[in-house]
């Protein structure tokens, strides 16, 4: 139910991103007019309408949380799997995890952006580096379970390539990788609002949900709709992804690997004992 | 004992990989001195007896080796600005230690008590705190610190809007002056220490050694603080551990928002000012904060749960 319903939610706002969002918009002379009919949020200083620079600003955030999210996944599974060949000790995959696990990602982000510039590929990288090692950590943990399964066993004996038998292995890593991919989404949207509120994320000149929320903040009290608006929509974009992943770590019931457990943000789903 | 020695190498491990990318960095965007400081009429083998006493002309791996040699010395050298990085760190580092500690002190408040009172699945207590920390999750830190600001400063004049007193200026003048912001810090953190050290006791709580405790005539109160609490204490560090060290990318925006000197706010500003020297030093500094209090945790750990050794 609960997942249903922040599912619902994410779509309603991906709807909205995508229907009324105009990045490219006209500045007016109407600045700073209250939510009326003709423009629902109001205007921001610039004159601006509100509601499609927030549906716009909508819209970037969510790719680029996609974008970390897929990055993260893609990259931390493929580390993972070096534990597959052979010998390979997995103490250097846990430490080369935990180190990059160290680096704090608003902290490198910054970095980033002091080399040259905000820049969304600079936010999405170091964005991603944190979160790589934690599904480095929880895919590396079920690989090595998967390992010595029998299908495993079955798939080299009869001689099927590596990249069939790692399409097979990515099959069974899908459910505990799901939850960690929507916390994930969660956390990269917050990073994301918080580095472009700060001016060195997303560049000033596309519209996110952070730089709006920069560009209220001197007017915060006497036009109160600029804030008011895109906080509520960010607010109801991640509400809608806590409740899918609240969905998720109902379900688990999981009792092996405490200890990754405290590591790992949300729980994984545990598909043994759901049987 | 496995787990302790690989946090250990961690420290070191993340300090090479960080300090290659800030040197990196560093050699890759700061330009040669020496065309600032000679003058343009100087001849080609001046220039270079000039960057041979400076060492520019030395190899890149004894550049990298005399880099890390004077971080480790704690020279950070100096800001765009000219100004040294240690001063500037003196100055500042107080501020964000004092917000970080007050933070972690309210987050430990609210947290806990707050995990035992909520144990009940299902109840109110249960639905009402699940439901602030699934909203803590949804709203970025600065968000939530700019709601506190109206709610607690504008509105009802309670405590300062933006700036800092230090502890010269009085006790209480000073609490005032960081409670905001830990407080933010502290909310947003404390929902997810308090989800995930209530499951731990939940768990602990199913276990058999609680239905010996309830046997024993336990009451469900005693069972909850008295048996099951050890067992859940690991989860607690652990949760206590990573969110100190997400503590700094908070204190950031929160220094920012309430116009807080303090190593947050350099960090921000070095980046719009695109201080190289200076954001890598102070990533460097953040990654090796983090990378020993993940170690200290650790062994907190092992001290804690007997199971872990050996």
């Amino acid at each position: 139910m609960k997942r249903k319903a922040g599912i619902i939610m994410l779509i309603a706002i991906v709807l909205f991103s995508v229907l009324f969002g105009n990045a490219g918009i006209i500045e007016t002379d109407n600045r700073l007019i209250p939510p009326s009919l003709e423009e629902p949020f109001g205007t921001d200083t610039l004159g601006r309408s509100l509601f499609e620079r927030t549906a716009a600003g909508v819209g970037v955030s969510i790719l680029s949380a996609f974008a970390v999210m897929l990055f993260s996944i893609v990259i931390g599974v493929m580390l993972s799997f070096l534990y597959t060949l052979p010998h390979f000790p997995e103490e250097v995959i846990l430490s080369l995890s935990d180190s990059l696990k160290a680096i704090p990602s608003i902290i490198l982000a910054l970095f980033f952006a002091s080399i040259s510039g905000p820049g969304i590929v600079k936010m999405i990288i170091a964005i991603s580096i944190s979160h790589i090692s934690d599904i480095a950590r929880t895919s590396y943990t079920r690989v090595s379970a998967l390992l010595s399964e029998d299908f495993i066993e079955a798939e080299r004996a009869i001689g099927s390539s590596s990249f069939k038998i790692f399409r097979k292995m990515f099959r069974h890593l899908c459910p505990y990788l799901s939850l960690q991919a929507v916390t994930v989404f969660l956390s990269a949207l917050m990073a994301e609002a918080t580095l472009s509120y700060l001016g060195c994320g997303i560049p000033v000149t596309i519209p996110s949900l952070g730089s709006i929320l920069a560009e209220a903040r001197p007017v915060m009290l006497s036009a109160p709709w600029m804030i008011a608006f895109p906080a509520i929509v960010l607010g109801l974009l991640g509400l809608s992804l806590e409740l899918i992943a609240l969905s998720f770590s109902e379900l688990d019931t999981s009792s092996e690997g405490s200890h990754e457990r405290e590591l790992v943000s949300i729980t994984k789903v545990s598909s043994d004992r759901k049987a | 004992m496995h787990r302790i020695w690989r946090r250990l190498i961690t420290i070191p491990l993340t300090m090479l990989i960080v300090s290659s990318l800030v040197f990196f960095a560093l050699s890759f965007s700061a330009g040669d001195s020496s065309s600032y400081v000679l003058s343009e009429e100087i001849s080609e083998s001046n220039v270079e007896d000039y960057r041979e006493a400076q060492g520019m002309s030395d190899s890149l791996m004894l550049r990298y080796l005399d880099f890390l040699w004077s971080f480790i010395r704690g020279e950070f050298g100096q800001s765009a600005a000219g100004i040294e990085i240690a001063t500037l760190l003196k100055q500042r580092l107080p501020v964000t230690l004092s917000i970080s500690l007050l933070a972690f002190l309210l987050s430990l408040l609210i947290a806990v008590p707050l995990s035992y009172i909520t144990l009940e699945k299902k109840s109110i207590g249960d639905i009402l705190s699940t439901g602030w920390a699934a909203l803590m999750a949804s709203l970025p830190i600065f968000l939530l610190a700019l709601f506190l600001v109206i709610v607690f400063s504008v509105w009802s004049g309670l405590f300062p809007v933006s700036g800092y007193s230090s502890l010269s200026a009085g006790f209480f003048k000073h609490l005032r002056s960081i409670f905001l912001p830990s407080l933010s810090i502290a909310l947003l953190h404390s929902s997810f220490i308090m989800l995930m050290f209530r499951r731990a006791l939940r768990e602990s709580l199913e276990k058999p050694y609680s239905l010996i405790a309830s046997a024993m005539g336990m009451s469900k109160h005693q069972r909850a603080i008295i048996s099951a609490t050890k067992p859940a204490l690991p989860v607690l560090v652990a949760v206590l551990a990573q969110s100190f060290a997400s503590f700094l990318g908070g204190s950031a925006a929160v220094e920012t928002v309430f116009a807080i000197p303090g190593v947050g706010s350099l960090i921000v500003n070095a980046s719009l000012s695109r201080d190289v020297m200076l954001s890598g030093t102070l990533l460097m500094i953040a990654a090796l904060f983090v990378s020993i209090i993940s170690f200290i945790a650790e062994c907190l750990i092992y001290a804690l749960d007997p199971r872990r050794r050996g």
